[in-house]
């Protein structure tokens, strides 16, 4: 007993200095861009990826394996047609090439690398991205990128290795869609050892534990550059505390958090963080019903939050506070400012309401999401608004969000990471993640007119003037850009991308390297 | 013995028959977990009605028990993998769970109740009377991650989180059980210890203990037979009704160490309103409880023979 006393008590002891000396590390990122162990990177090893939840399916036309957390996985078996380079920036990958064939914005046309093949030796081709399209928008596939597939009136392979698409209405960002759920292209006809579809990726599944882990071995038939790490394994470890504690005690190399706390605590274990801001946190008003059906009282709560308070608060000083639509990773420059936080103006506003202002927040029951609502609720009560909150789990959410059935919800999503996608999206009074039910005929002839506009810096300008517009109506309130990513040992991983200029944190296995091999 | 059966059958259809009716009465969707919050109305619909979700719930349990006869018990609407499957690779992980932390907790409790008992106020009487009140208001996240903080991240001789087969590695399997075992049971040795020490003392003033005691039966003699025997009803009882709500324990504990077991899938699967996985589970965890509670009805018998004879006259 003395001897496990004494062991806690060393072990304690070596903690605390590991902690004072950690203090003094902050993450480096070297010339390559890349964070984690220094050096060459070394062929061989496993590396131990902590997952925050389970991956119930390995199909990329559901959406376990395309939601940022776990990306990673999808982006070890498969190859997305199109991917946000270092600048953040979308470039082609397994695309050669993915261009406009005329000015109308509807007609375009992918070419795929040479000789591209699945893992078991079938070609990827033309034909079989034509096939991969047909089988996402089929009703009974249930894939979530349906609507988006359906915009796509003909798809047709006309050669070896070049589709052309025809879209029902112009498009100009039409390539950026492919960076996620339908540019993962999955075989129709081959399913792996544990019946999920293959891909073309730099690994392969060697064995599938569900709820547990996904071991993945090297594609050594692999078309592009071959991975490092021999083996992936991708641990399912949903609790955010022991998630951490498995990386520091040394049973994962790598994990996904959101949790701001440990991005601070990281710093002072010696461990490296590769984080960007993609999730924006904000408001959203049912302007169909009351009382946010009067634009007055969507105004007096949005001036009456202070997101620079909640990025303190909730998000304990990590991230930045959301100046709009156009986040601070985009590729567009926001000219358009929200009109701010004013308490007098808040006030008074809420006074000249017919009836004093009383409503719901709904949140989706998440600790942040939970803190950031009591927050608000303490800013509006100093200006004379009741708000009640509601918690709910993330199903009832996301039911509450189609149905319309709230008056108010904190939402959460990394939608305005793809800043084209949030204005086609959201805005529009026909807009898919239109939740608010916002309506202006001017800001639909604008989303109309940006989807045409193959020039990027004229797009940008029609985002501001939809912003402006937005900002006028108040259909959403933004708060914050959250911190998420990754913390790694840089004692144990290497070839980890900073991510920190991302709008979508996408990151390739394949990079990484064990020093340890 | 029938009576008892067609109790324990009533319970379970009451049980199911609920269950089938989670659909209709719980609030969320499971067809926004499959197709995403960018759809219409019409197509969540179309969905639900697909997987009969709006059925109502005796059609639904009808369909579960046939299937049920033909060996199917569905399939997850959202992964698409069959819930027999699920169930096959994942039951024996917290039925071993389970059983383990129970057969530790009850271990742990009888000598230390017994001692205890047997000098009242002694040392080892108060440090488990305090002991077993810091254990019972520790909450079961907290003691583990206090453990994993101990074991795995400082002292660094059990691994942090994970499962490991036993047949792709014995000593690595048992590395992976202590922690989970270890909160588990704690918390519930402490409910034993106390029942037992409580029910030991009382019995220890008895007649036929102090008759024992001056025919000079040895104490642990006494302990063993004459004192355990008597005061383990209560203790019975107890352990067969946490057996269920130990059910309930492992969903926090199979998450916290990121064990692979059905607490775990019943978790996201009703986070994810995936009410195949839902129904099969629940119908099974009410099964357990129902075959726990009728063997504890039995067990009472041979434990003391008297109920058997009250029983019969």
């Amino acid at each position: 007993m003395n001897k496990i006393l004494k062991k806690a008590a060393l072990g304690a002891a070596a903690a605390s200095l590991v902690l004072a000396l950690g203090a003094c590390g902050t993450t480096t990122i070297a010339a390559s861009g890349q964070i984690g162990a220094a050096g060459e990177p070394k062929d061989g090893g496993t590396i131990t990826f902590g997952l925050d939840r389970d991956v119930a399916t390995l199909d990329p036309a559901k959406s376990a394996i395309t939601s940022q957390p776990t990306l990673a996985v999808a982006n070890a078996l498969f190859d997305p047609l199109m991917a946000y380079g270092p600048d953040g920036s979308v470039e082609p990958y397994l695309a050669k090439s993915f261009e406009a064939m005329d000015a109308t914005q509807t007609k375009w046309l992918l070419k795929l690398h040479d000789g591209v093949k699945f893992t078991d030796g079938s070609p990827l081709n033309a034909a079989a991205v034509v096939s991969y399209m047909e089988h996402l928008a089929k009703k009974e596939t249930a894939c979530s990128c349906r609507g988006d597939v359906l915009k796509i009136s003909k798809s047709e392979a006309v050669n070896e290795t070049d589709v052309e698409f025809t879209l029902a209405a112009p498009n100009a960002a039409f390539p950026k869609g492919f960076t996620r759920q339908m540019g993962y292209i999955a075989s129709t006809t081959a399913k792996d050892a544990f019946g999920f579809p293959i891909g073309s990726g730099p690994y392969q599944v060697k064995d599938y534990k569900s709820g547990d882990a996904i071991t993945m071995a090297r594609n050594e038939n692999y078309w592009g550059k071959k991975a490092h790490a021999d083996t992936i394994v991708f641990k399912s470890l949903p609790d955010t505390d022991s998630r951490y504690q498995s990386l520091v005690s040394g049973a994962a190399d790598i994990i996904w958090t959101e949790s701001a706390s440990q991005f601070n605590q990281a710093e002072l274990d010696g461990m490296d963080r590769s984080t960007a801001t993609t999730g924006t946190s904000l408001g959203v008003f049912n302007s169909r019903t009351a009382p946010f059906d009067n634009p007055a009282a969507r105004k007096a709560v949005s001036m009456a939050i202070d997101p620079g308070a909640l990025l303190k608060v909730v998000n304990e000083g990590t991230g930045v506070v959301a100046a709009g639509p156009i986040t601070s990773t985009s590729s567009y420059e926001a000219t358009a400012k929200a009109p701010g936080h004013d308490t007098k103006e808040a006030a008074r506003i809420a006074a000249s309401l017919p009836t004093p202002l009383s409503f719901e927040y709904l949140t989706d029951g998440r600790p942040q999401s939970q803190a950031r609502a009591v927050a608000i609720q303490q800013m509006l009560a100093e200006v004379g608004i009741t708000m009640t909150i509601k918690a709910t789990d993330l199903s009832q959410f996301g039911a509450a969000l189609v149905s319309g059935n709230f008056q108010m919800v904190d939402f959460t999503t990394s939608l305005f990471g793809d800043t084209e996608n949030a204005f086609t999206s959201m805005y529009p009074s026909d807009g898919l993640a239109n939740f608010s039910g916002y309506k202006n005929a001017t800001v639909d002839t604008l989303v109309a007119e940006s989807k045409a506009e193959p020039d990027a810096a004229k797009r940008g300008l029609l985002y501001n003037q939809i912003a402006e517009r937005g900002f006028q109506d108040v259909p959403f309130t933004f708060y914050t850009e959250n911190l998420d990513g990754f913390i790694l040992d840089p004692k144990r991983i290497g070839g980890v991308a900073d991510v920190s200029s991302w709008s979508l944190v996408s990151i390739r296995p394949s990079d990484f390297w064990s020093p340890a091999s | 013995m029938v009576r008892r059966a067609g109790r324990a059958l009533c319970v379970l259809f009451l049980v199911a028959l609920a269950t089938m009716s989670l659909p209709l009465l719980l609030p969320g969707s499971a067809a926004v977990a499959v197709l995403g919050t960018n759809v219409s109305a019409a197509e969540l619909a179309a969905f639900t009605s697909m997987h009969h979700l709006d059925a109502n719930p005796l059609e639904r349990l009808w369909m579960w028990v046939t299937g049920v006869l033909h060996g199917d018990l569905g399939t997850s609407i959202v992964s698409g993998a069959s819930v027999a499957g699920e169930l096959q690779a994942r039951l024996p992980i917290t039925v071993e769970l389970v059983v383990l932390s129970q057969l530790l907790a009850i271990l742990l409790a009888i000598p230390v109740a017994l001692r205890a008992a047997w000098r009242p106020g002694s040392l080892l009487d108060r440090l488990s009377a305090g002991l077993s009140f810091v254990l019972l208001s520790i909450p079961g996240f907290v003691l583990g991650l206090a453990l994993i903080f101990l074991f795995a991240v400082q002292l660094r001789i059990l691994p942090a989180t994970g499962w490991v087969g036993f047949a792709q590695d014995p000593v690595g399997h048992v590395q992976h059980l202590i922690l989970p075992v270890l909160t588990l049971s704690l918390g519930e040795a402490a409910v034993y210890l106390r029942a037992l020490r409580a029910n030991a003392g009382e019995i220890l003033v008895e007649n036929y203990i102090h008759a024992a005691r001056s025919r000079g039966m040895a104490p642990g003699r006494i302990l063993r037979t004459r004192v355990l025997r008597s005061a383990s009803l209560p203790l019975v009882t107890i352990v067969g009704i946490n057996i269920g709500a130990s059910f309930g324990g492992a969903l926090i504990v199979e998450t916290l160490f990121a064990i692979p077991g059905i607490g775990r899938l019943l978790s996201s699967s009703i986070a994810v309103r995936d009410y195949p996985v839902i129904e099969s589970l629940a119908i099974i965890a009410a099964l357990a409880v129902v075959v726990a509670t009728v063997a504890v009805d039995l067990s009472y018998r041979i434990i003391d023979p008297r109920i058997s004879h009250a029983a019969n006259n």
